[in-house]
């Protein structure tokens, strides 16, 4: 969002409080430009023969945005059977969708299988079971490169107490389950985590899945996951997705040489393509002055934007209706019946009950991380594309709530004869 | 038939002399005429020798950006008309004399059977691209030694962003939906400005 005369201005002029006043707040909007961006800033950076941004849609994952992604030329990152299943929906070709599960069923694997997207196994125990069924079906294998990086605990997955991917001191397990089942490995996978600033870091991994290649003679493409950062605060740090661009396509066409073979780049970016293409609008339900603090009290809570609660994470919340308002200090909470801090002590211009505020960076694990915690509805999404405001997602209803609840009639509260 | 051979063969010495000239003005200073050339040098008729691009110039990329020829109108994956063919056949004629290193297309019939001449002529493989993704195969192109001639053909959208790509502009706007007969040439030099020539064929 950007100032212009005096008010916040989505891409192409469009006006965020007539999209509040439209749909309602609490409400989710998404511009299609900033995510065009960001996925050509990665296109642009990394200069390889054949590059694959696989879009993880685990970040966000309503259909117009997966089919966004599709229309750009990106390729499908899933964790769930649903995920492909949206994927295959929103019109994406199974083979242009990579499945990576962690600790799923081998039964939903097999779904997987069936509905012909890459593969990716992240345990011995799954890849021998895999090799049994599926001799003639391609597999990639995730790696565990034992490498602690990323934003908090909670997002570092690629360290040795992980639980995520094979052991990089396994691959000799591997190559025996390969070599007895007949299993073709077409690709090998790292992702080490969330927020990671560090090209080093990646560059590292590289080496590390380098070395391993070098004994899969059949490799159709690397991939480097994703954990690339993006800043949240105003003036924040973010990955220098250019610099670490020139340095892994020159690493990895050096490799492709050595190999003797065009391999495919791949990567996995969920949060750099869409958190900053995100925005949560909500409403100032009450201001509360207390001897210590003022809290500004708005109509959404950790049921909606959980990630300060969970993550710590900063969100940059500005005052929408009137940003060019005297700055004062507040502390923005949420109704929920526990603590759901948004900011603490964050300096916005002043606001008066009834006020919209703005928080960034809610386009990835934001919405898709909402639930119905007291029995609230999720907001509706709407999508800014090219100037104009589309709705992608209706808000709930009581309805919605109720949907799949069975009332039993075991109990009822029946008036004393 | 478009083309006749006589024709063709004019415009076939046209093509290959604004070729050389192009990649023998790094400077931008205009050459006037060409008097003769052998392997490694231009003679022109001023009596200037001028440098052409070594084998081992390492830093050296042109770019022939062509859109597809005439395409039919059968379903989402239409092919050539048969002055789509022809055309594509002139592109290997006009492209005869100049020494490409690859051939590149995106994975549809009517860029396949555009580019495929050349290639056969050539003798070299039909290379396919994903356009959605070409800016990461241009970046890649421009820095790698191996690629210094290439063909690469794509569609009425594709390659006037390949152009704006490679002379970080904005200025090409879609090619129009009956306009077959745009050839560019982009050369992109280390440490110098990417230059382009666009003709028709
Ligand atoms: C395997 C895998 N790939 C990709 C991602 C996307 O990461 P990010 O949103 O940081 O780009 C994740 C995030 O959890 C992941 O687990």
């Amino acid at each position: 969002m950007q100032i212009e005369n005096q008010m916040y201005k989505l891409t192409g002029g469009v006006d965020p409080l007539a999209l509040c006043e439209k749909y309602a707040c609490p409400l989710y909007v998404y511009d299609s430009a900033i995510m065009k961006r960001q996925y050509e800033r990665m296109v642009n950076a990394f200069k390889v023969k054949n590059l694959k941004i696989n879009y993880a849609c685990k970040a966000l994952s309503n259909i117009n945005v997966i089919q966004y992604f599709n229309s750009l030329g990106a390729g499908l990152d899933t964790v769930s059977i649903q995920e492909v299943e949206t994927g295959i929906k929103a019109g994406f070709e199974p083979q242009e969708i990579i499945y990576t599960p962690n600790c799923v069923s081998f039964a939903e694997i097999a779904e997987a299988v069936e509905a012909g997207v890459k593969i990716n196994i992240d345990n011995i125990s799954i890849l021998e079971q895999f090799g049994q069924t599926y001799p003639n079906v391609p597999v990639c294998v995730r790696i565990n490169p034992h490498i602690m990086a990323g934003g908090s605990s909670k997002i570092s997955v690629g360290h040795i107490d992980s639980k995520f991917g094979i052991s990089f001191h396994q691959v000799p397990h591997v190559k025996r389950i390969v070599e007895a089942t007949g299993l073709k490995v077409e690709g090998l996978h790292m992702h080490t985590g969330s927020d990671i600033l560090d090209s080093g870091v990646f560059l590292q991994g590289a080496e590390i899945l380098f070395n391993i290649a070098r004994e899969f003679k059949d490799l159709d493409y690397i991939d480097f996951g994703s954990g690339f950062k993006v800043p949240y605060k105003e003036g924040g740090v973010c990955t220098d997705i250019e610099d670490l661009g020139e340095k892994i396509s020159t690493r990895f066409n050096n490799f492709c040489q050595e190999y003797g073979k065009d391999l495919t780049l791949m990567f996995e970016p969920g949060k750099f393509l869409v958190s900053e293409a995100g925005y949560f609008f909500v409403k100032v339900n009450v201001i509360k002055q207390t001897t210590a603090n003022v809290f500004a009290g708005i109509d959404s809570g950790l049921n909606h934007l959980i990630r300060p609660m969970f993550y710590d994470s900063y969100h940059h919340i500005v005052n929408v209706s009137k940003p060019m308002g005297k700055t004062r200090i507040y502390t923005v909470v949420g109704y929920i019946c526990e603590t759901d801090t948004f900011g603490v002590n964050r300096k916005i211009a002043e606001i008066h009950e009834g006020d919209i505020l703005g928080m960034h960076n809610a386009g990835a694990y934001c919405q898709t991380m909402s639930s119905n915690y007291n029995s609230r509805y999720r907001p509706a999404e709407v999508l800014v594309h090219e100037g104009k405001d589309y709705l992608i997602r209706k808000r709930e209803t009581l309805n919605d709530l109720w949907r799949n609840q069975v009332e039993t009639q075991l109990f009822s509260k029946v008036a004393a004869e | 038939m478009k083309h006749t051979i006589n024709f063709l063969k004019i415009k076939l010495a046209v093509l290959f002399f604004a070729f050389l000239f192009f990649q023998s003005c790094p400077n931008g200073k205009a050459v006037k005429t060409i008097s003769s050339i052998d392997q490694k040098y231009l003679y022109t008729m001023d009596g200037k020798k001028i440098k052409l691009p070594a084998e081992k110039d390492t830093t050296t990329t042109t770019f022939i950006l062509v859109r597809h020829a005439e395409k039919g109108v059968n379903g989402k994956d239409p092919d050539l008309t048969p002055d789509g063919l022809q055309r594509a056949d002139d592109l290997a004629e006009i492209l005869k004399q100049i020494e490409v290193s690859h051939v590149f297309s995106t994975d549809y019939i009517r860029t396949k059977d555009t580019a495929r001449p050349t290639a056969v002529d050539k003798g070299l493989p039909l290379d396919i691209y994903n356009p959605s993704n070409q800016n990461s195969l241009l970046g890649h192109m421009v820095m790698d030694p191996d690629y210094k001639n290439v063909l690469l053909v794509g569609h009425s959208n594709s390659i006037p962003a390949a152009l704006n790509h490679l002379l970080a502009t904005s200025v090409y706007e879609n090619i129009d939906h009956e306009e077959y007969d745009n050839i560019y040439f982009v050369r992109t030099s280390d440490g110098e400005k990417t230059k382009l020539i666009s003709l028709k064929y």
